[in-house]
C-alpha cells in the first residue's frame, strides 16, 4: 500500500472516509487504519452487491487467484468481475494484478469462518472423477446429508466423528460417507465437507443465486411539460405552505409538549388552517431546520431568520428547503410523527441514499417504490429490506412534496440551477365590493403584512384571499391605523377603486374605534387651572415623568404617584397625592424571537475532492514544517519543556476504543509513564504517556 | 396544451378556484370550467369557483372525464398547478362508478363493483348493512329494492357514488309530441333531452331564460307516458300548462292541475311542491298523488328549491324516470348530495355561448338606507335586553319616516314593503293606507290582493316575512325592506331575484332600511356582503341624502 499515488491515495480517502477523518498523520497510519477489523468491515458494508460478492468470493478463494478463475466461479462475465475487483483495489480490499489476487486476512473474516460456505482447501484433494464415483457409491440416502452441508456451511456435529469406520460397517448415510472419504472428522464431534467435494457438487459455482452485476435500470428518459409543470407548481406551493404555516403558527402560539414537540392537536389545527393535510409535519420540520421556527418558553414562534428568510426570492427559499429536507431525522410523512422534538438532528442514512438514486434517474422517468427500493437493495445489501422498503415510500412521498417529482415521475428540478419560474411578488390586489381583496399572486412581503393587520385571510394558495370585517379593521386601527390612512394605503395598492361599503365599514369602524380610550397610567392628575397644566407640560423636568394631557382639567403621568409628587415639589407645587388606578392595553407588533439556536446535524461535512487530495499530498510528503514530536523520547522532551515553560500545548491522545481525539493542556507534571495535564474549564487529568501519539506547541 | 404565464385562473390549494373576470380570456375560461366547477361567489373583479367531489361526479356522469378536467385548469391557469390537486382530483373522479346498481334476473336488484377492494370496503359500513341482502360473490351483492334510493345516498356520502342503471318501469303510455310551427326547438335543448332520456334520470341544469320547459316537454315527448310535474308554486303551474299547451300536442283537458285550489289527476298533473309537502295531521294526505297514477316520468322543476319532505318522498320513487331542471345545482340547506343520489346526475350543462344574457348580475339594484336613530331611540335600544334590541332598532319611529319617503318617491311603480314585525307593518298601512298581508291573512284574501297587485290596481303592498311569502308573492319593481333578519344568505338573493322582476327595460331597486350605530347595521354587512357576492351592485347612502341617490348613481 505504501507504493500508492497521489491519485490512488486520494481516492482511497474518499471512499474509505474512515481514513481521513480524524485527520491521519502519515501514510502508515492510514495503512494501520485500514487494515483494522472495524474499518474493513465498514468499507465492504458499503460495496453494493456485485462488488460485495466478488469480494466474498475472493474472500472464499485461496490467494493468488486470477481474475478468470474467478469469472468461472461466479459465473458471471468477465468484464464485470473486472469492474468490481477493480472497485476492490481502489478501496484497499484486495491486492494484486489480475492474475495474482489476493486479500488480507481482515477481509476474510469478514465472510465468517467458512466463506461462501466452503472448507479450507484440502491438503490433498480428491479429484472430481473420484468424487463422482464416490458419491454415486453413497446412494441416494446420502443425499439430504450432503445437501445439509452443502451451501451454508460445511461443518456438521455428528458424535463419534473421528472414529474409524469401514463402509461395511456403516449404518448411516454419514458413517457410508465418512468411509467414503466424502466427510472428514475434524474433531471428536465434527465433520466438515470437504472443499473440493463441496465445489464438485455445486458444478463449480461459488453461490447458489446470482446477483445482478448492475444495478436494476430506471425507466428511460420522458420529457412531459404537464410533469414539470406539476413539479414546478408543486415546488411553488411548497414555498407558501411553509410561509403559510409559519404564519399560523405565529397567530396561535402553540404550546410545546413536555418532549418540545408540537402536540397532534396543533398539527392537526395547523393543517386544516393552511390547507396543507398530511405535509404539515414535513413543513414544520423543515422550517424548524431551517431555523425559522422555535421554541421560546411556552410557545413556538416565529424567528427572525423566518422574516430574513422571506426577503430572499421564492426559488432561493426552494433550494434551501431542499437542503434541509436531506438533513431531517425520522420521517415526518408517517402516519403519527411529531414536529419540533430534537435539537441535534442525525440524517436518516436511507433518505441521503434514496435521493441519491432518485436523482440518478432520467429526466420524466417513471419512479416506482418497488424499482427504488430494488435500487436501494442494491446499492446497499446490508441494510434490511424492512428498511430499504420503507425508506423507499417515504423518500419518494417526500420527494413528491417538494416538487422533485411529480404525477410518478422524476422532474428536473433535481438538477435546476436558475429559477425555473417562480413567481415575482407583486404589491397590488383588487379589492371589491363583497369586501375581499384579491391578490392574484404572492404578495410582496411588506404588503402582505399589512394587510393580514386588517384583514382576514381566507384562501390559501398562490393567490392570497382577505377579507375585511369590522373586527379586522379594529384590529388594524388597535395597531396604530388611522380610517384615512387605511383608505389611502388601500387605494394606492389597490389594482380597483375602493368600493364604497368598505369606506363605510372603514368610516364606521373608525368612528367608533377609540370612543373609548384605555391607558396605563401610572399617576393621573387634575389640574384646574390651566396656566399651571400647560407649564407643565412645557417644563423640562417634567418631561422625565411622561405628562400627557387626556382631558381638559386631567393629566396622565407614566411615573408612579410617589415621584410625580416629588418632582412636582422641587418644581414648587404642592400636589396632593390620591389613589390610583390603572389598566394594561395590548397593542401587538409582530411576535419574535430572536435568533435561535439551529438543531445541529451531526451529518459529518464530507471533505470536499481537493481536501482529500491536500490531504494525500501532506501525507506523502515528508511533513517538515509541523514540528510535531511523534516518537515517543521527542514526545516527552516536548513535553517537559511545556512544563518547565508554562505554555500550552496541543496533544492528539488515543482513548480506551482506539479513536483519537485533540486536546488542549497545559503540562503540569511529568513521571512514571504519565502525564499530570490540565485543561482549560476541565480541570486536571492524569494521561498516560503511551496514550499519547503527538505533540505538538 | 399550452403553458400560459398570463392566464386568467388561479388554482387555490382549497380547491377554490379563482377568475379574474377583467381578462381577455375570462369568458372561455369559465366555458371550460363550467361543468365541473360550481360559481361560489360572483363580486365585481374576481369570482370564486369551487370544486367539489360531488361536483366533479357530476361533471362525469353528464360525461366529461378526468382528463377534460385536468385539461381545462392546465390550459388556463396562471400558476403552475401542484401534482397533488391534479393527482386528487383524478382519484376522484375515478371513483364515480365503481360501483353499480344493476337488474339481476334472478335477484332482482344487485349492487355490482368493478372493484372488489371497494365493494368490500363499503359492505363494512353499518349503514350499508342494512340495506343490502345476500352477497353473492366477490362483486357483487342483493340489494332490497325498497332500499335502492336510500343506498345510494349512503353510498355517496361513504364517498363511492354508484350509477344508478338497474332501469325503469315504463308507466302508463300517453301519446305526447312536440308541435314545433311558430316556434323550432333549439338544438341544446334537444341535446338536453336526449342526455336525459339516455341517462335514464337526473338533472338538466340551465339558467334562466334557457327554456326549462321545452326541455321538459321534449323529454316527455321521448317518453310518451303520463308526467307528473312538480313546481314551486301556482303561478308556475299556469306557465307550465300554457307553454304544454302552446308547444305540444296535448290539449286542455289532458292537463290537470294540482294545488290548492284545485285538484284535478289528469295524464299530466302540474303540482306544487308546497300541496305535496302540507301536512294535516301528522299526515301527507296530497301524497296519494304520486300512487294516482302510473306515471312514467316526474319532473321537478326547479331543483334547488325542492323543499326536504319531498325528497323522502322521491326516494321511494326511484323505479320511475325522474328529470330535475335547475338553473345551479347549489341548494342552500347543502341538500345537493340529495339530489345527485334520489333524482339523480347531472345529465347536461347548457352551453354558456347560448345563454350569454343571462349574466351573473342580476338586474336590480341594492340600497343601503342608512336611518340616523334620534338620542332616545339609540339610548333605548343600548339600554334594553339583548333579545328585544334588534326588535327596537329595527322598529325604530324613524324608520317609518324613512319608509314613508321612499314609498313617495316611488309612487307609481308596483312597490313591496317587507318587514317582520307586525305592529310596526300595521303601523305602516295605516299610514300609508295600504293593505297588509300577515300570518294571519287567510289564502284567499292573499290571493285576491295578489291579483289586484299584478293587475295594478294595488300599488303597494306590505307583507310580513313571517307569512311564507317566497312561494306565492308577485313580481315587483320596487322593493323595501324595513326589518328581518336573515337565515341563510343565498335565501336572501334567491328571494330578491323572484321578488324583482320587472318588466323589460327597467331596473328594479331594493332598499334596506338599516338603524346606524346598532345592531340592525351588523346584520346589514352580512347582507351586504351576501348581495355582493351575488354580484349585485351595493349603495349606501344616508336618509338624508335620499335626494342624491339618482344623481349619484352610475
Amino acid at each position: 500500500m505504501r507504493s500508492l499515488d497521489q491519485n490512488q491515495l486520494t481516492t482511497l480517502l474518499r471512499l474509505r472516509p474512515d481514513l481521513a477523518l480524524p485527520r491521519p498523520d502519515s501514510v502508515a497510519e492510514v495503512v494501520e487504519r485500514a487494515s483494522t477489523h472495524a474499518s474493513t468491515r465498514a468499507a465492504i458494508d458499503a460495496l453494493d452487491t456485485w462488488q460485495r460478492r466478488v469480494c466474498h468470493a475472493l474472500a472464499a478463494s485461496p490467494d493468488l487467484i486470477s481474475v478468470r478463475q474467478l469469472a468461472a466461479l461466479l459465473g458471471g462475465d468477465r468484464g464485470a468481475v473486472e469492474h468490481a475487483v477493480a472497485a476492490l483495489r481502489d478501496r484497499a480490499l484486495a491486492w494484486g494484478d489480475d492474475n495474482h489476487l489476493r486479500v488480507t486476512q481482515a477481509v476474510r473474516s469478514c465472510f465468517g469462518t467458512h466463506p461462501a460456505g466452503l472448507a479450507q482447501p484440502s491438503p490433498s484433494p480428491l479429484p472430481d472423477a473420484e468424487i463422482d464415483r464416490l458419491v454415486r457409491e453413497a446412494g441416494p440416502e446420502a443425499e439430504p446429508v450432503l445437501d445439509q452441508l452443502l451451501w451454508n456451511s460445511p461443518v456438521g456435529r455428528v458424535s463419534g466423528a473421528d472414529r474409524p469406520v469401514r463402509l461395511e460397517q456403516a449404518n448411516s448415510p454419514t458413517e457410508r460417507l465418512l468411509a467414503l472419504k466424502l466427510l472428514r472428522p475434524v474433531d471428536a464431534e465434527t465433520v466438515v465437507l470437504p472443499r473440493e467435494v463441496s465445489l464438485r457438487l455445486r458444478g463449480g459455482r461459488l453461490f447458489r443465486q446470482p446477483v445482478a452485476t448492475q444495478v436494476p435500470g430506471w425507466p428511460a428518459a420522458q420529457e412531459s411539460r404537464v410533469v414539470e409543470a406539476a413539479g414546478l407548481g408543486t415546488a411553488q406551493s411548497l414555498v407558501h405552505s411553509v410561509a403559510a404555516v409559519i404564519d399560523e403558527v405565529e397567530r396561535t402560539s402553540p404550546r410545546p409538549l413536555a418532549t418540545g414537540a408540537f402536540s397532534r392537536r396543533d398539527q392537526q389545527n395547523l393543517a386544516r388552517a393552511t390547507g396543507t393535510g398530511d405535509a404539515v409535519v414535513l413543513l414544520l420540520q423543515l422550517a424548524h431546520r431551517l431555523g425559522l421556527v422555535g421554541r421560546g418558553g411556552t410557545a413556538w414562534l416565529p424567528t427572525v431568520t423566518f422574516d430574513q428568510w422571506l426577503g430572499t426570492g421564492p426559488f432561493v427559499r426552494w433550494q434551501g428547503l431542499v437542503k434541509a429536507w436531506l438533513d431531517l431525522a425520522g420521517w415526518p410523512l408517517e402516519p403519527g410523527a411529531q414536529a419540533g422534538r430534537d435539537e441535534v438532528t442525525s440524517p436518516e442514512r436511507g433518505r441521503i441514499a434514496a435521493a441519491r438514486e432518485l436523482r440518478s434517474a432520467p429526466s420524466g422517468a417513471e419512479v416506482t417504490i418497488d424499482r427504488l427500493a430494488e435500487r436501494l437493495a442494491w446499492h446497499h445489501p446490508t441494510w434490511s429490506r424492512v428498511e430499504v422498503d420503507h425508506a423507499a415510500e417515504q423518500t419518494l412521498a417526500e420527494a413528491a412534496e417538494l416538487g422533485l417529482v411529480a404525477m410518478g415521475r422524476r422532474t428536473s428540478l433535481w438538477e435546476v440551477t436558475e429559477d425555473p419560474g417562480f413567481p415575482e411578488a407583486t404589491d397590488g390586489f383588487l379589492v371589491q365590493s363583497d369586501l375581499t381583496a384579491v391578490a392574484p399572486g404572492p404578495l410582496r412581503i411588506d404588503v402582505l403584512r399589512q394587510l393580514d393587520l386588517v384583514a382576514d385571510r381566507e384562501s390559501p394558495g398562490p393567490a392570497t384571499v382577505h377579507r375585511f370585517t369590522s373586527s379586522s379593521v379594529r384590529r388594524g386601527l388597535d395597531a396604530g391605523w388611522t380610517g384615512d390612512a387605511l383608505l389611502d394605503w388601500l387605494t394606492a395598492h389597490s389594482a380597483t377603486p375602493i368600493p364604497q361599503p368598505l369606506r363605510y365599514l372603514v368610516g364606521d369602524v373608525a368612528r367608533l374605534h377609540g370612543a373609548i380610550r384605555v391607558a396605563s397610567v401610572g399617576a393621573l392628575l387634575t389640574i384646574a387651572d390651566e396656566a399651571t397644566m400647560q407649564a407643565l407640560l412645557r417644563h423640562p423636568q417634567a418631561a422625565s415623568l411622561g405628562l400627557r394631557q387626556v382631558a381638559p382639567s386631567l393629566v396622565a403621568a407614566r411615573a408612579e404617584a410617589a415621584e410625580v409628587v416629588e418632582v412636582l415639589r422641587e418644581l414648587g407645587h404642592a400636589p396632593v397625592a390620591e389613589d390610583e388606578r390603572g389598566a394594561v392595553v395590548p397593542t401587538p407588533p409582530a411576535r419574535r424571537l430572536k435568533q435561535v439556536a439551529v438543531p445541529r446535524s451531526t451529518r459529518q461535512p464530507v471533505p470536499s475532492s481537493d481536501q482529500l487530495r491536500q490531504l494525500s499530498a501532506e501525507l506523502l510528503a515528508p511533513s517538515t514544517s509541523v514540528q510535531a514530536a511523534v516518537d515517543a523520547e521527542a514526545m516527552v522532551a516536548a513535553l517537559l519543556e511545556a512544563q518547565t515553560a508554562g505554555t500550552w500545548v496541543n496533544l492528539t491522545r488515543v482513548d480506551d476504543s482506539g479513536r483519537r481525539g485533540r486536546m488542549r493542556a497545559k503540562v503540569l507534571a511529568v513521571a512514571s509513564g504519565q502525564a499530570r495535564l490540565v485543561e482549560p474549564g476541565k480541570g486536571q487529568s492524569l494521561v498516560a504517556l503511551s496514550r499519547i501519539v503527538r505533540v505538538e506547541p | 396544451m399550452s403553458t400560459p404565464t398570463n392566464g386568467p385562473l388561479i388554482v387555490q390549494s382549497d380547491r377554490t378556484l379563482l377568475l379574474e373576470i377583467d381578462h381577455p380570456d375570462a369568458h372561455a375560461c369559465r366555458i371550460a370550467i363550467a361543468p365541473f366547477a360550481e360559481l361560489e361567489r360572483a363580486p365585481e373583479h374576481v369570482h370564486t369557483y369551487r370544486i367539489t367531489p360531488l361536483g366533479l361526479w357530476n361533471a362525469r356522469a353528464a360525461g366529461h372525464d378526468a382528463e377534460q378536467v385536468v385539461d381545462a385548469l392546465l390550459t388556463w391557469s396562471r400558476y403552475p398547478v401542484p401534482s397533488s390537486l391534479l393527482i386528487d382530483l383524478t382519484e376522484t373522479i375515478g371513483r364515480f362508478g365503481r360501483l353499480r346498481i344493476e337488474k339481476h334476473p334472478t335477484h332482482g336488484l344487485v349492487l355490482v363493483s368493478t372493484d372488489k377492494a371497494v365493494l368490500a370496503e363499503v359492505l363494512r359500513s353499518a349503514k350499508v348493512k342494512g340495506l343490502v341482502g345476500a352477497r353473492i360473490d366477490d362483486d357483487s351483492v342483493v340489494v332490497h329494492p325498497s332500499e335502492r334510493g336510500h343506498l345510494k345516498q349512503v353510498l355517496l356520502t361513504l364517498g363511492w357514488p354508484a350509477e344508478d342503471f338497474a332501469g325503469y318501469v315504463d308507466g302508463e303510455a300517453h301519446e305526447i309530441s312536440l308541435a314545433e310551427g311558430e316556434w323550432h326547438i333549439r338544438p341544446y335543448q334537444t341535446q338536453a333531452a336526449e342526455s336525459f332520456h339516455h341517462g335514464g334520470s337526473g338533472v338538466v341544469v340551465l339558467p334562466c331564460g334557457a327554456g326549462k320547459t321545452v326541455v321538459g316537454a321534449a323529454s316527455m315527448a321521448l317518453a310518451k307516458a303520463t308526467t307528473l310535474i312538480l313546481v314551486t308554486n301556482t303561478v308556475a303551474a299556469r306557465q307550465w300548462r300554457d307553454e304544454l299547451l302552446r308547444r305540444t300536442t296535448l290539449t286542455a283537458d289532458e292537463i290537470g292541475e294540482y294545488s290548492g285550489a284545485v285538484k284535478q289527476i289528469r295524464p299530466v298533473t302540474i303540482a306544487t311542491y308546497q300541496v305535496i309537502s302540507t301536512k294535516r295531521k301528522g299526515q301527507n294526505p296530497h301524497l296519494e298523488l304520486f300512487s294516482a297514477r302510473d306515471w312514467g316520468l316526474i319532473i321537478y322543476d326547479e331543483v334547488h328549491l325542492l323543499p326536504a319532505p319531498v325528497f323522502r318522498m322521491t326516494a321511494d320513487l326511484q323505479a320511475r324516470r325522474r328529470l330535475g331542471l335547475t338553473a345551479t345545482l347549489v341548494r342552500e340547506d347543502g341538500r345537493e348530495g340529495d339530489v345527485f343520489s334520489l333524482i339523480g346526475p347531472k345529465r347536461y350543462d347548457a352551453p354558456w355561448k347560448d345563454i350569454e344574457a343571462q349574466g351573473w348580475i342580476a338586474p336590480a339594484d341594492c340600497v343601503e338606507v342608512r336611518v340616523t336613530l334620534t338620542e332616545e331611540e339609540r339610548l333605548l335600544c343600548a339600554t334594553a335586553d339583548p333579545d328585544v334590541r334588534y326588535r327596537l332598532a329595527s322598529t325604530a319611529e324613524s324608520k317609518t319616516h324613512a319608509v314613508i319617503d321612499l314609498v313617495e318617491r316611488h309612487r307609481g311603480q308596483p312597490t313591496l314593503v317587507i318587514g317582520q314585525y307586525v305592529d310596526q307593518l300595521h303601523d305602516l298601512a295605516e299610514k300609508l293606507d295600504a293593505p297588509v298581508i300577515t300570518g294571519e291573512t287567510s289564502n284567499k284574501q292573499r290571493e285576491v290582493l295578489y291579483q289586484q297587485f299584478r293587475d295594478g290596481e294595488i300599488g303597494l303592498l306590505i307583507v310580513s316575512k313571517v307569512a311564507n311569502f317566497s312561494v306565492d308573492l308577485p313580481t315587483a319593481e320596487v322593493a323595501i325592506q324595513v326589518s328581518g333578519a336573515f337565515g341563510s344568505r343565498q335565501e336572501e338573493a334567491q328571494r330578491l331575484g323572484r321578488i324583482l322582476r320587472p318588466k323589460d327595460g327597467l331596473v328594479a331597486r331594493f332598499y334596506a332600511l338599516v338603524s346606524r350605530d346598532t345592531v340592525d347595521a351588523e346584520f346589514a354587512q352580512h347582507r351586504q356582503r351576501f348581495l355582493a357576492e351575488q354580484g349585485y351592485s351595493y349603495r349606501i347612502v344616508d336618509a338624508e341624502d335620499l335626494d342624491q341617490l339618482d344623481q349619484l348613481s352610475d
